[in-house]
């Protein structure tokens, strides 16, 4: 585009959405996320592609979606088939996301093969024991920042803090990546994109929402036999 | 035309214990000295030094009587390990003459330590200018090797054992020609047949091989055992005695000693980039790559530390093994510099490189196992695991985890999907029953409140009887509660008051 100013100006496109081109290096993500959530979200750098590709989980139109590059926390003990509704949505895509599930062992290592059959192959599931909550938040921050695209779901008892869940949601970013934080116990405010409570049967309520609608979803059924054990 | 014939030739190494300690220079030998092992409730002399020989003290003395010989004798007890691994390294040494070599393991059957090679030379002494060419060659390797050896080649291994061992005399190492092996060994004494019968053909008059050839088999069998003809037929030829020959095993490894300790860890990082460069370029060669990595830093003090990293896939990349080792490189404290590097490769497999710039998989796939890397040498390689089947009907075992480096080796298939089994499997809980029933209407499960909303049909697990500890027999039901949960609630098969329940798992 010739036209395009060359030097760090403002320019609008035709849908109203302000862009500010650099005319130094980009600032790095510490720094964008430094900002005020506002201002945050009303510029975006122009070199940075849109986050446009999001993962729908609920079949609902205009229903939340899970964004990638992102985190989400989960609570409630219908966290672990939110959590596996999402690893089938991911895993139906075309790209490869493979899935990882990080934790203490009595959180990774309960998980039943048999039972995940239903939603993903079990031999493509990758399982991390880390021992302490900082092992665990540190495996969870390489995994989201690794190139793989992967779709990460950590098991925290307690939610993370602003500082440690900014920490994911800057690997995440990094590395495109999406984050799932089950929470068994208390959330904290946290950065992360959206939160969801599953703790009444066969709803999904959205409580957090940056970007979407919040509300209550019925739990689509996925994980029918049409997935194959391995 | 006749098959050519096999040729054996047998190293003995008579002073193996004392020339280990004269490779180490060890300054004791400079005066009578004797290397002994304790042997019919004495300790007694296996080697003497030839200080020591000049005194009268020779093999087989008991060390009372030799220190009474010679008052100032020093003295030190064999030390099988050490003798066996010099004798393994020369069996890799050897292997530049022939690839067939084996340890004589003949003498571990009577108590003793291996002090013999025996190697198989058939269609090989020409590249060395015949048999002869052969043995010089061998003898002067092996003379530099500071190593007394007594050299045979005869047409079977018995007899160029029996030659090297009471053949050969004063160090010369003798060719038996091809089918002369009965004549030459009828002059030797019946103690080269090595049989336990060796005592009673003495007693009976017999001193030499040659006098048994005319005595007809069956009569030796009678007299002396199967043993003496067995023998005798191995050394003629007449009965089959294959080499005991191990696949050489290929340490990938390398060291490197250092004139002068060094103290930077710069500088120690730059020669593991140069130890890393020759053993990797050796691997890549080849076609393999190694999952693990150990380096040994030596200091000066002979303080020896050990530092382990493993990769996801095997890998032969130089700067990756590096990266790796540049953390605990750096955690490293050698108070006095390190004077002496070894970088040895563990669990070395083939490679099998992919085209990564086409691939989408495989780049995914390439990333993925960097990450299992770099989480694997934090957290450990044991705890980055996948699921895997496992071939048992009980709940808790029909699958388990393997760790990731070692998925898809040799496991069985996958069972067919199980639908009615739950999603996480806790070892069986307590709960606390507020109403009974079978199962209880109302009940509590960590600290939370549960009613009863329909139940299926029991399902009973037998144990794996088969076992040493087969574990109980138990009935499963499937619950679904009003709160929500679906819980699998597990008990033993009994009348319906007694049952002790208790929450085995919960559903997705």
């Amino acid at each position: 585009m010739a036209d395009q100013p060359a030097r760090g100006t403002a320019f609008n496109d035709v849908s109203g959405v302000s862009y500010a081109r650099p005319s130094r290096p980009r600032p790095s993500l510490q720094v964008l996320h430094s900002l005020p959530a506002g201002v945050r979200r009303q510029v975006r750098l122009a070199d940075e592609p849109a986050p446009s590709h999001a993962l729908s989980i609920l079949p609902d139109a205009g229903a939340p979606t899970l964004e990638w590059g992102r985190t989400h926390e989960v609570m409630g003990w219908g966290a672990d088939r939110f959590a596996l509704g999402v690893l089938n949505a991911a895993h139906r895509l075309l790209s490869p996301h493979p899935p990882v599930w990080v934790g203490r062992s009595r959180d990774v290592y309960t998980l039943r093969p048999e039972a995940l059959g239903a939603f993903i192959p079990p031999a493509s599931l990758t399982l991390v024991d880390a021992g302490r909550r900082a092992d665990i938040l540190w495996a969870a921050e390489q995994i989201l920042r690794a190139p793989a695209q992967t779709v990460c779901v950590v098991q925290l008892s307690q939610g993370p803090n602003l500082a440690e869940s900014r920490r994911l949601q800057v690997a995440s970013e990094a590395g495109r990546s999406m984050g799932l934080i089950l929470i068994a116990g208390r959330a904290h405010s946290s950065t992360c994109q959206t939160r969801w409570e599953c703790d009444t049967p066969d709803v999904w309520r959205a409580v957090k929402n940056k970007t979407g609608p919040v509300g209550e979803w019925a739990i689509p059924n996925v994980g029918g036999p049409e997935v194959a054990a391995p | 035309m006749s098959a050519p014939s096999k040729r054996y030739l047998y190293i003995w190494l008579p002073r193996l214990s004392l020339d280990r300690l004269a490779r180490a220079e060890d300054v004791r030998l400079n005066g009578p000295f004797v290397t002994c092992r304790e042997e019919r409730g004495a300790f007694r002399v296996v080697n003497a030094n030839p200080s020591a020989r000049e005194q009268g003290i020779g093999p087989g003395a008991s060390l009372a009587d030799a220190r009474a010989l010679c008052p100032d004798l020093l003295s030190e007890p064999v030390d099988p390990q050490s003798e066996v691994a010099l004798l393994r390294a020369l069996r890799r040494w050897c292997d530049r003459f022939t690839p067939s070599v084996a340890v004589d393991e003949a003498p571990l059957t009577k108590g003793d330590n291996p002090d013999g090679l025996q190697l198989d030379v058939s269609g090989a002494t020409h590249l060395f200018g015949g048999e002869d060419g052969l043995l010089n060659e061998l003898a002067a390797g092996l003379a530099d090797l500071q190593l007394s050896a007594r050299l045979a080649v005869a047409d079977t291994p018995s007899a160029a054992k029996a030659w090297a061992k009471f053949g050969a005399k004063h160090g010369r190492s003798t060719s038996i020609p091809v089918g002369e092996s009965k004549a030459y060994c009828a002059k030797l004494p019946v103690e080269a047949l090595e049989s336990s019968a060796s005592y009673d053909l003495r007693r009976a008059g017999l001193q030499t091989i040659g006098q048994l050839y005319d005595i007809k088999s069956i009569e030796l069998n009678r007299r002396f055992g199967l043993d003496v003809c067995t023998r005798l037929d191995k050394m003629l030829g007449r009965h089959p005695e294959p080499l005991r020959l191990l696949a050489m095993s290929r340490p990938f490894a390398t060291r490197m000693t250092l004139p002068e300790p060094i103290m930077h860890t710069e500088s120690v990082q730059a020669l593991l980039t140069r130890l890393c460069t020759s053993l990797l370029a050796r691997l890549e060669r080849e076609g393999l790559g190694a999952r693990g990595f150990a380096l040994s830093v030596w200091g000066p003090d002979e303080d020896c530390k050990t530092l382990e990293t493993g990769f996801a896939r095997p890998t032969h990349n130089v700067r990756a093994v590096a990266r790796q080792f540049a953390r605990p490189l750096d955690a490293l404290q050698m108070p006095f510099g390190v004077e002496r590097l070894r970088l040895q490769a563990c669990a070395v497999a083939a490679t099998h490189p992919r085209q990564g710039v086409l691939d989408e998989n495989g780049a995914a796939q390439d990333a993925m196992d960097r990450l299992i890397t770099l989480l694997g040498n934090r957290v450990g390689f044991d705890s980055v695991r996948t699921p895997s089947p496992s071939q048992s009907h009980l709940p808790e075992r029909e699958c388990t985890s393997v760790g990731v480096t070692m998925a898809g080796v040799d496991t069985p298939d996958w069972p067919a999907r199980r639908a009615h089994r739950p999603l996480r499997l806790f070892a069986p809980e307590r709960i606390h029953t507020l109403e009974p029933g079978d199962p209880p209407r109302r009940f509590e499960w960590r600290r939370t409140v549960y009613d009863r909303a329909s139940v299926s049909a029991p399902e009973r697990i037998a144990p794996e009887w088969w076992s040493d500890r087969p574990g109980p027999l138990r009935d499963y039901w499937r619950v679904a509660t009003h709160q929500g949960q679906t819980l699998w609630l597990s008990s033993r098969p009994t009348l319906p008051h007694e049952r002790d329940w208790s929450v085995a798992g919960v559903f997705a």
